[in-house]
């Protein structure tokens, strides 16, 4: 399993922090932020969960939260990015933690099934995994991020999300063998 | 391809739900700006009566918390306005004779017109 490369975004004419600075009382400038951010927050969700409806849903909670979030945000240790990845993560394994405790719907599941693509395949291997270990895995090897950046991300040291990663890597293994 | 690169090749295409999630952040913006202009309302008249309460010359006081407010003012109508949270300095400016100072959100600091001010009670 390789870790994709984080495709840089290509440097805008105004960076995060001074839109960031002006965003508590100009919507232009929130609106702004939020038209850069909203697909690569919306892609991370996507992988995340293999669900429209819950990406839809989870990217109105991550955004409603930076805007309520926004006057106190402050550039300390990591970027807005890293800080709406911070709030998507919390919000995606809360969805994944009330999926888990969902009542079985026999016929919408063998619907689904038939639907399934190779892409479904690996979220419902990552769904199965505690959520802690789906998020060290999404954001490392789907979204390109180095493991520090990852530590950032989630509030942890460098050495737990190697050690969380090794522990993801053999559970799939465990689970799903050759398919991992 | 494997099943993981697949996976990472999926992107979110938001269509019209970018533009309707846009639409709905817009008005709550506007109702949290509805909300803070309210509550500087609150604070500037807090700082109005501050003023009338005895602070006609050069002086320091604790505004909120940690928060100090030095005032020196410069004979032609403007003040001098540093505000210090801690020791850290988070405002530094000249202040028009008809402008006043609040605080937002404890990190936030304008500058008012007179426009701003509190409405006077009916």
């Amino acid at each position: 399993m390789e870790a994709a490369r984080a495709v840089p975004s290509s440097s805008p004419a105004v960076p995060d922090r001074e839109l960031l600075a002006r965003a508590g009382r100009s919507p232009e400038a929130f609106a702004e932020l939020y038209r850069r951010h909203y697909g690569r927050i919306g892609t991370y969700l996507l992988r995340r969960t293999g669900d429209r409806a819950a990406t839809e849903d989870l990217l109105a909670e991550v955004f409603l939260a930076a805007l309520r979030g926004v006057r106190r945000f402050r550039w300390r240790g990591i970027g807005f990015d890293h800080w709406l990845y911070r709030v998507a993560t919390r919000a995606a394994n809360r969805w994944a933690r009330r999926r888990r405790f969902a009542p079985l719907d026999a016929a919408r599941d063998v619907a689904a099934a038939a639907r399934r693509d190779a892409a479904d395949e690996v979220t419902a291997m990552l769904l199965a995994l505690p959520p802690r270990l789906q998020s060290v895995i999404s954001l490392h090897y789907l979204e390109g991020l180095p493991v520090d950046e990852v530590a950032r991300v989630l509030g942890v040291r460098p050495g737990t999300v190697k050690s969380r990663l090794s522990r993801a890597r053999d559970a799939l293994r465990e689970r799903f063998g050759g398919d991992a | 391809m494997t099943k993981f690169e697949i996976l990472r090749s999926r992107r979110w295409d938001g269509g019209a739900h970018q533009d309707q999630l846009e639409e709905r952040l817009m008005k709550e913006f506007a109702k949290q700006g509805l909300l803070v202009i309210k509550r500087g309302r609150a604070l500037l008249l807090a700082a109005a009566l501050l003023a009338l309460g005895g602070l006609a010359g050069a002086g320091t006081v604790t505004w909120f918390g940690n928060v100090r407010v030095e005032e020196t003012p410069l004979g032609d109508g403007r003040t001098h306005v540093r505000v210090l949270d801690g020791e850290k300095e988070v405002f530094d400016g000249v202040l028009e004779e008809d402008e006043a100072l609040f605080q937002i959100e404890g990190g936030d600091i304008l500058t008012v017109e007179p426009a701003d001010e509190p409405e006077k009670k009916k």
